[in-house]
């Protein structure tokens, strides 16, 4: 009977029709899904604002599934030629001014990656949105415009996840991220991301920006703009190798 | 007959059997407060870091000293029982030492974490004493995946007890794993420091996570059965033979070089302190015995004229001395054990004498206590300054001319 | 009269003058060892390694991030050490990088030294035991043994480090061995590595200036006034001051503590010497007892006795501690300059640690001010009882006896 009800949800959605039956689980889903897919490519440009400077860093990434990543640095000059590549469990940084191919050990993983308010464990994220939480449906709620879902996202008692709490919002029509609001265990809100600019890239519909603010430092904030993403694309194993995140421009 | 004879005069003129009695009370009872309280103080700083943070000796496998990686790790079965052998080891406790990554809601760091069985690790580290009734207990429920913390650490990162925090690691199949602990203790002893940079988990849970095969640690912490250090060097001795070629043991002062410094130094610095002050003590007993003869001349030159010996004279004061001496050191001593039981049992409050203590949790108490060697040290040398003191004045009352002296 | 009294019994006079002397230099020596003692660990730290204050931006003291480094050119820095109080400064940077050998990753504290002035300061290259001392501009790095070991890297070899650079940027560097040093215990040493800061500077990315910088005084007590100075001149730039009884406050604030402790221990002296002093005296008064009645009796007011009693012990006093002085100074200055060397397993520990393996002896005027004035206090304390027994005066009971 789940099952049916689950199809004819996701029948309908394909049609962008709004259901009132739909369940928290599956609307994680189907906003997981869109996140992830097999393979991907895009460019990128990173935004990071401190209460002293400012700085812009562009970048492309290649991804294939969770264990596959590939990532150039384009701009700003000083860093231009950089390169981060996941091979399954070994993380590598490759720095051309120096010549060096480095093996990033576990220690590396926590601190900020570039200077941003994301962490290198961020970038290659692996817990998961489905089956790390429990999900409940707080309420419908309208935010910057958008008909959304709110949901609550407590983490499983053994799921190895931090927060004490993760509100999220989802968009009604496309099931993408609105806002995403996580607490630590007393409840306290440690970090506010926020999703804007709905584009379409390639067979979907994602917003364009992402602005991260943790809330102890007001004046520090993230912010990453994709400005192109073709999903699915044809890419091997094979393509990340060492050899390639020295050569590829 | 020149016994009655002291004894009479020692009651004759009180005032003097008074002042030196009390000297010598003075004295002993110095002598022991400072090197009860010394003790104390020295226990309180030094013994406090062996009994807690290192233990008296640890054994490591060599390559784990340079590179403190997973992998170099040994087999701990065989040798647990052999060590334990030993009549001056107290207890053991294998530990497994895996550098981690901590996270909580607001913070990520890296942290040392030691897998530990809480029944043996309690024998021989007293860090659960120091987690306080409302900041949890040291695994006492053994429920699984509990972490115990250190106080800075939980500070820094915003953790609270029953809080959930993740460690992230390398197992030893070279794999990146993650799991959620739930904080069951906090612990606080006055070393941020060490409290940022040390948490403890249950073996079982972290053997678990980072598939490290049974019986294999990355050290053994060993307790003995006192902080002599003869007893170390024995125990030292006894386990070398038993240890194979990769392994390497190592003492407290050898793993915490400073700490070994500082107590060399204050050893030195006590022996100093006792020593002047037992000086002082000497020669104030001198001067006043020998004011004491001096006062006495007419009195003594008469003794002479009427025939008593010189040589009986000078028995007469010495054994005098040595009543009031002995008196004297019976009273100290007593006194002396009195004040330092007494002082021991309620401890002794230092905190006005130190500046920014509340920083730091230091305990502020401090507890002498005196061993029977250097109990009966100090009384032997208060006792004998106090009779062998009376020998120069004597010397000097030989020297009366007894014609002079009733002239006086 | 006191005089005539004082010379007529020679041997008494002497007995209560070495009783004064002989308190006041144990005193003098006692106070003297247990302030440098004490004072040395301390005043180690602050002339090697601290200062006696440190300049910093106001928020590197709570977050010691990069970003919080201080911002200060050479020419600034000359100028300070021209400034006639200060003995020395010392610009440092301390930033953690990660260390790359071709095969492990390992974390390590970065410190960026200018190579003479930290010569001056902290000696750095008397603990070098392979290799020569860093150059001026160096792009050398200077490593632990336990970290050479660790990493497998010699003389010669080439260390990379990576790190997190001013504003963001990526720090990246190739950093060859010029140095292996000594090592304290394998936790210490693991860890640290030096390089010139004009190196360090570069791979970080920082255009000019320092992590903090150490100031040495000529003289203590100048700090305040050195401080104000320096605030008064850079008042558009935004300083912190730190004095070092801040920056002690984790590493050795067991130690500092420990002085007042101590202080627990010169009050027992104080007290043991202390009673030896009216032993002696009280006997003193009773010995001369009968010679106060005959006085008294041949019509010697007892107001003048008393008086005179006062004006002997007066002179003891001075005597004793004039003499004390004359002898106690020589001695301590002596050990002050020429300072018990200590010997086996501690002293070798302590050099490895840059710490001398001595004894010293403080030389202080303050000090010498601090017994003289304890000493005549007591002495004061126990005229009491003379004067008072002689106030009490019977004659016909005296003579009789």
């Amino acid at each position: 009977m789940r099952k049916i009800l689950v199809l004819i949800v996701l029948m309908v959605t394909q049609y962008s029709l709004i259901s009132q039956n739909i369940s928290a689980i599956d609307i994680i889903k189907k906003a997981d899904s869109k996140l992830r897919g097999n393979s991907a490519y895009s460019e990128f440009t990173m935004i990071i604002i401190r209460p002293t400077y400012k700085r812009s860093i562009s970048m492309k990434a290649w991804t294939k599934g969770n264990k596959y990543a590939l990532i150039k640095i384009l701009s700003p000059a000083k860093e231009k030629g950089q390169g981060f590549l996941k091979r399954e469990k070994e993380l590598w940084n490759w720095i051309p001014s120096i010549d060096r191919m480095i093996k990033m050990s576990s220690s590396i993983m926590s601190q900020s990656w570039m200077g941003s308010d994301l962490s290198n464990d961020d970038m290659i994220r692996e817990s998961s949105m489905v089956n790390d939480y429990n999900h409940k449906l707080i309420k419908h709620e309208i935010i910057r415009g958008l008909n959304s879902y709110k949901l609550e996202l407590i983490p499983k008692p053994n799921s190895a996840i931090v927060w004490g709490k993760v509100n999220i919002w989802i968009d009604k029509e496309y099931f993408t991220l609105v806002r995403i609001e996580n607490y630590d265990q007393d409840n306290i809100l440690v970090q506010t991301i926020e999703y804007f600019d709905l584009k379409t890239f390639g067979d979907r519909i994602l917003p364009s920006r992402m602005e991260i603010s943790p809330s102890d430092k007001k004046s520090n904030k993230t912010t990453l703009i994709t400005n192109k993403a073709d999903f699915n694309i044809k890419i091997n194993e094979s393509f990340f190798s060492q050899q390639n995140l020295k050569n590829t421009q | 007959m020149i016994l009655l004879l002291s004894w009479k005069n020692i009651w004759r003129n009180k005032l003097r059997s008074i002042i030196i009695i009390t000297s010598v009370i003075l004295g002993l009872v110095a002598g022991i407060f400072v090197v009860g309280f010394m003790n104390g103080w020295v226990k309180q700083k030094i013994d406090s870091v062996i009994e807690i943070e290192i233990p008296h000796l640890q054994i490591n496998s060599k390559t784990f000293i340079y590179q403190n990686d997973i992998e170099n790790n040994f087999d701990i079965s065989i040798l647990e029982k052999k060590i334990l052998q030993s009549k001056r080891v107290k207890a053991l406790s294998p530990r497994i030492i895996i550098n981690t990554m901590i996270s909580s809601a607001h913070k990520v760091g890296g942290v040392q974490v030691y897998g530990i069985d809480p029944v043996k690790e309690k024998m021989v580290s007293d860090i659960y004493k120091n987690i306080t009734k409302e900041n949890g207990n040291y695994f006492n429920d053994n429920k699984p995946y509990s972490i115990v913390i250190g106080a800075k650490l939980a500070k820094k990162y915003q953790i609270k007890l029953r809080s959930k925090i993740v460690l992230s690691m390398v197992s030893i199949d070279g794999i990146q794993v993650s799991s959620a602990f739930r904080v069951c203790g906090i612990y606080d002893i006055g070393n941020p420091p060490f409290e940022e940079s040390r948490v403890f988990v249950r073996d079982k849970d972290l053997r678990e996570i980072s598939s490290l095969p049974i019986n294999r640690v990355h050290e053994t912490g060993i307790r003995l059965i006192d902080n002599e250090i003869s007893t170390l060097e024995e125990a030292k001795g006894f386990i070398i033979p038993l240890l194979n070629k990769d392994n390497k043991i190592r003492t407290w002062k050898e793993v915490n070089a400073m700490m070994g410094i500082y107590s060399d130094y204050m050893n030195i610095e006590l022996m100093v302190i006792v020593s002047i002050i037992l000086l002082g003590l000497g020669f104030g007993i001198v001067n006043t015995v020998l004011m004491s003869v001096m006062e006495r001349k007419s009195e003594l030159s008469m003794l002479m004229a009427i025939g008593m010996s010189k040589k009986k004279v000078l028995q007469m004061i010495i054994l005098e001395s040595t009543i009031l001496t002995s008196f004297g050191g019976f009273i100290g001593m007593l006194l002396g054990l009195i004040i330092i039981s007494t002082l021991h049992n309620t401890g002794m409050d230092i905190s006005k004498s130190m500046s920014s203590v509340g920083e730091f949790g230091f305990s502020t108490m401090v507890y002498p206590a005196i061993t029977v060697i250097q109990f009966s040290f100090i009384a032997f040398m208060v006792i004998l300054t106090g009779i062998l003191s009376a020998i120069y004045p004597s010397k000097a009352a030989m020297s009366i001319n007894p014609a002079e002296g009733i002239r006086q | 009269m006191a005089w005539r009294n004082l010379w007529r019994n020679k041997k008494r006079t002497f007995i209560a003058l070495s009783s004064v002397f002989f308190a006041a230099f144990l005193c003098m020596v006692f106070g003297s060892f247990m302030e440098g003692a004490t004072d040395y660990m301390i005043d180690t730290t602050i002339e090697r390694q601290i200062g006696h204050f440190q300049v910093m931006n106001p928020e590197y003291k709570d977050d010691k991030i990069v970003d919080n480094f201080l911002i200060i050119s050479q020419k600034q820095l000359n100028s300070w050490e021209s400034n006639p109080k200060i003995s020395r400064l010392n610009p440092r940077i301390e930033t953690f990088a990660m260390a790359w050998n071709g095969n492990k990753t390992r974390p390590i504290g970065l410190i960026g030294v200018d190579p003479r002035r930290e010569n001056l300061f902290s000696k750095l290259e008397k603990r070098i035991r392979l290799g020569h001392y860093l150059s001026q501009k160096d792009n050398g790095i200077i490593i632990g043994k336990h970290f050479s070991q660790s990493m497998n890297l010699n003389i010669g070899d080439t260390l990379t480090l990576i790190g997190q650079g001013y504003h963001g940027a990526t720090a990246s560097g190739l950093f060859p061995i010029r140095a292996i040093m000594n090592s304290y215990d394998a936790q210490t040493d693991a860890s640290i590595a030096y390089t010139s800061i004009s190196t360090a500077r570069d791979f970080i990315d920082l255009p000019d200036g320092a992590s903090y910088i150490s100031v040495l005084l000529k003289d203590e007590k100048n700090i305040n006034e050195v401080i104000n100075e320096l605030r008064q001149d850079n008042k558009g730039n935004n300083y912190r001051f730190e004095p070092w009884e801040e920056l002690i406050k984790n590493t050795m604030a067991g130690i500092a503590s420990d002085k007042k402790t101590f202080a627990l221990f010169f009050y027992i002296l104080y007290i043991v010497v202390g009673f030896g002093l009216f032993g002696t005296v009280v006997m003193m008064t009773n010995e001369r007892e009968k010679e106060f009645s005959v006085m008294s009796s041949l019509g010697m007011k007892k107001k003048s006795l008393i008086i005179g009693l006062f004006f002997e012990l007066l002179i003891i006093n001075i005597i004793g501690l004039i003499l004390s002085i004359i002898i106690a100074t020589p001695i301590i200055t002596y050990f002050h300059s020429n300072p018990v060397h200590l010997t086996g397993q501690m002293a070798r520990a302590m050099d490895e640690y840059g710490i001398e393996p001595i004894f010293p002896f403080a030389l202080e005027i303050k000090l010498f001010f601090n017994q003289i004035i304890a000493i005549t206090l007591m002495s004061i304390f126990t005229i009491i009882y003379p004067i008072g027994k002689l106030s009490r005066l019977s004659i016909i009971d005296t003579l009789r006896k």
